[in-house]
Parts: structure tokens; sequence; C-alpha cells
């Protein structure tokens, strides 16, 4: 009996997982999946699983595309990216959000739309053999789960936080980033572009802020930032740093 | 849910697929660092399986490699993303890819209709672990055996469903089915692939 029940458990599971990797699953099905993902690490083994199964039944090995297409996609990554500034006369003002927006930033989720394997080998940075530094801001509030806007990576050699896929709608005004360290004081590393990719070169006197844990968040500014360093716009974008 | 004990073969596999991923999460990590070296190495490493399943999507060589050269500039923006501890990289590269096909076809309102047969026959013929690879060759057999234990019309509503993101509406209507009769089909193919596979999901990738 009781083997039964568990034979029924494993089916079960299975299947909303099969189904799920597939994009077979009803609306509750997937919300089900995608929150079992997040907190269930043997659900997230059967997603693997399938993944692995679909993979190697219908994927192979593939084919070589022509020669010449990498190089169409080396023009389009570019490298030359202007760097972003921070006012270096706002870094020390604390600057603190308004209370709606500081319950948005204890609220904020992070939601994925990535396949969940058991854990395999860690990433090591590069050169320095420290963990690499990244976010991913997504919208503060209201938004699907899974959207994501932006990402930002740490350069821990130049100080640079690059954003990339700046796509966040701030209307008429800017868009200001801000770091909150652990003292959930938010301070400011400058306006960024409207779009596009930012480098962010970041202050010495808050290099120790970048650190996983902390969080970024972007709101909307007149031209120039917010005056005395206090955010006045809502937070639009929100993301943990962590370590990979 | 106890797993069952590796044997000797899969036991090489895995070791040679572990490495393989922490190669592959490597070079993501350093694309993620805006390294064009490693993008350049993480292209020439995986470029011929997601092109293929690119070609596999959408039958066309020109628009498949659109596909793919989006695909590719997509990982470059987003390979910081990648969560080593939470997915192995490249069926991170290749969801990524299948996703972003996917709501493209959707958007311009296509469907793949009729092409699954082919795909199904050509899938058969596909025999990974060409380079003479003794263990390679006996998991490709296995995965042949598993295929054609399929009907047809299974393998069919699968290939539409991972290619074309059809649904179980659409697949139904195709089938010219009723729809729980379609679901029940699907769930019971799908746990037997599951059995005739194996529950670690270990592949030659």
């Amino acid at each position: 009996m009781s083997s039964d029940r568990k034979d029924f458990d494993d089916d079960e599971r299975d299947l909303l997982a099969g189904e799920y990797v597939l994009g077979l699953s009803s609306d509750d099905e997937r919300l089900l999946a995608e929150a079992l993902l997040a907190s269930d690490d043997e659900f997230a083994a059967r997603v693997a699983a399938w993944e692995a199964r679909y993979q190697a039944l219908f994927v192979g090995q593939g084919e070589p595309p022509d020669a010449g297409l990498w190089g169409q996609i080396v023009a389009q990554i570019g490298t030359d990216v202007p760097v972003v500034v921070a006012n270096d006369n706002r870094w020390w003002r604390r600057a603190a959000l308004g209370s709606f927006a500081l319950s948005l930033l204890l609220g904020g989720v992070l939601a994925w739309q990535t396949v969940l394997a058991p854990p395999s080998a860690p990433v090591v940075g590069p050169a320095t053999g420290a963990p690499l530094l990244v976010a991913a801001l997504s919208p503060a509030e209201g938004a699907q789960a899974g959207e994501v806007n932006m990402t930002a990576s740490y350069d821990p050699v130049r100080r640079e936080l690059l954003l990339t896929n700046v796509s966040v709608d701030s209307g008429a005004l800017y868009p200001e980033l801000w770091i909150i360290p652990a003292d959930g004081k938010a301070r400011s590393l400058g306006v960024l572009a409207r779009r596009g990719v930012s480098r962010v070169a970041v202050p010495a006197a808050m290099h120790g802020f970048v650190a996983a844990g902390a969080k970024l968040a972007i709101t909307p500014e007149p031209a120039g930032g917010a005056p005395g360093g206090v955010a006045t716009g809502p937070v639009i974008a929100i993301g943990d740093i962590r370590a990979i | 849910m106890a797993l069952p004990a590796p044997s000797p073969e899969s036991d090489f596999l895995a070791r040679r697929r572990r490495q393989e991923n922490a190669k592959l999460a490597e070079l993501l990590a350093r694309t993620a660092q805006r390294d064009h070296q490693a993008f350049a190495l993480l292209y020439k490493r995986t470029s011929a399986k997601l092109f293929g399943l690119c070609l596999r999507i959408c039958n066309d060589r020109q628009e498949a490699e659109d596909m793919v050269q989006d695909a590719y500039l997509t990982i470059w923006n987003k390979a910081a993303l990648y969560d080593a501890a939470k997915a192995a990289p490249m069926g991170w590269l290749l969801a990524l890819t299948r996703n972003r096909a996917i709501d493209k076809l959707r958007s311009a309102g296509r469907a793949r209709p009729g092409a699954s047969l082919e795909l199904v026959a050509e899938i058969a013929d596909d025999t990974p672990g060409a380079e003479g690879d003794v263990q390679a060759a006996q998991q490709g057999e296995r995965l042949h055996d598993c295929l054609r234990g399929l009907t047809k019309g299974d393998a069919a509503m699968l290939t539409d469903a991972y290619f074309g993101g059809a649904t179980y509406q659409q697949l139904a209507q195709q089938a010219g089915r009723p729809l729980p009769t379609v679901k029940s089909r699907i769930r019971r193919a799908l746990l037997r692939l599951r059995d005739c596979l194996g529950e670690r999901g270990d592949y030659v990738l």
C-alpha cells in the first residue's frame, strides 16, 4: 500500500516536472512547479532530469552554423561603453528611501525562469579566484514573475559596475542607481543611461558596499540626479547582489 | 527518493559530463565579465547544438541563423544570470534559446504543422557518440530504443510541444481528439520514457 502511494507521488511529481519543461502545464500547474523549483531540491532534480531526457532525445549533436555568423555576433556586441561616474559630492549623504519604497525593498523578490539541476562544480572567478558579484534587477511591484530587465556585474579590478540591457522605464526622468548595503541606507551611484549599457565607477568610499547581500535599486530622478542625495522617485527596479 | 546506484558505464559518462559542465560554467562566468575570448570559446563549444536546435524549430536555414544569432546576443547580455548551483550550463543555454525561439514563433503567429513526423524520423537516425566511444554508443542505442517505444503520433506530439511550443489545446485540435484523451496519452508516454531512460538523466549531451 505504502509503496503504491510512493509510486503515485513519484509519478505525479514526474508528470508535473515533465509537462512543465514541455510547456504543457496549466496556469496552476505552472505556478506550483515554479514554486517547487525554488524551494524543493528534489523536485528541481526531476525538472533537470526531464531537460536532460528531452535534450538527449530531441537535440542530438546539432550542426555548426555558417562560418560568417560569429563575425556578425561580434560586430553587434561591441566594446566601447561610456563610463558613468557617481557625483562625488553626494556619496556621503545618507539617503533614506521613503517608507513605501522601503517596504517594496523588503518585499522584493527575484524570480527566475531557469531550469534547476543538482548542484555541479562551483564557479570560480577568473583572475583572482574570488567569487564574482552579480545582480539581476527586476521591476519592483506588480511585475510578471521571471521578467528581468537588467543585469549588473562587478569588475573588482576596475571597481566598476557594468549594467546591461538597461530598459527601465523612468518616463521623462532619468534612472538613478542606488546601492543599499546592510545598514539599509541607500547611497547614490549616479545616473544611468536610459537605454543600453552603463558602466558605473564605484567611489573608493563605497567599495566595501559592493558585496553579496547588498541591494541595487533604481529610481527615476530629475536630470543631474536626486537633489540632496535623497531619492524622490519610487523604486522601479531592484535586485540583490550575489556571489557566483 | 533514492536514486539507483550508478553503474561503471554511467560513472564514466557522468564524470565526463561534469568536466564539460564545469568548463562551460566557467566560460559563462567569464562572459558575464565581458571576456570576449571566453565568449568565443563558449560559442565554439556550444554553437552546433544551439544551431541544431534552431534548425529543428524553424526548418529554414536563414531563419535558424537569425535565431541562433539572437540567442548568442541574449547569452552575452544575460550570462550574469546563470547560476551554476541551480542549472547545468548546456541545459540553461538550450532552454534560453528554445524559449526565445518559441516566443518569436508565437508572436509571428506561426506553428509548425506536419513537420513533426519528418523530425521524428530524423531524430531516430541521429546517433550521438560518433567518435567510436563504446559507452556513448550504448547510450545512443538506449535512446533509440526508447524513442522507438513511442508511437509515431505520440512522438509527433512531444516534438510539437518541445520545438513548436504547442499547448494541449493545439495538440488536441491537430489530432482531432478530445483534450483529456490527448492529455492521458502524453502522460502515459512521458512515464514510459522516464522508465525507459532511467531516473538519473545521465546522458551524453
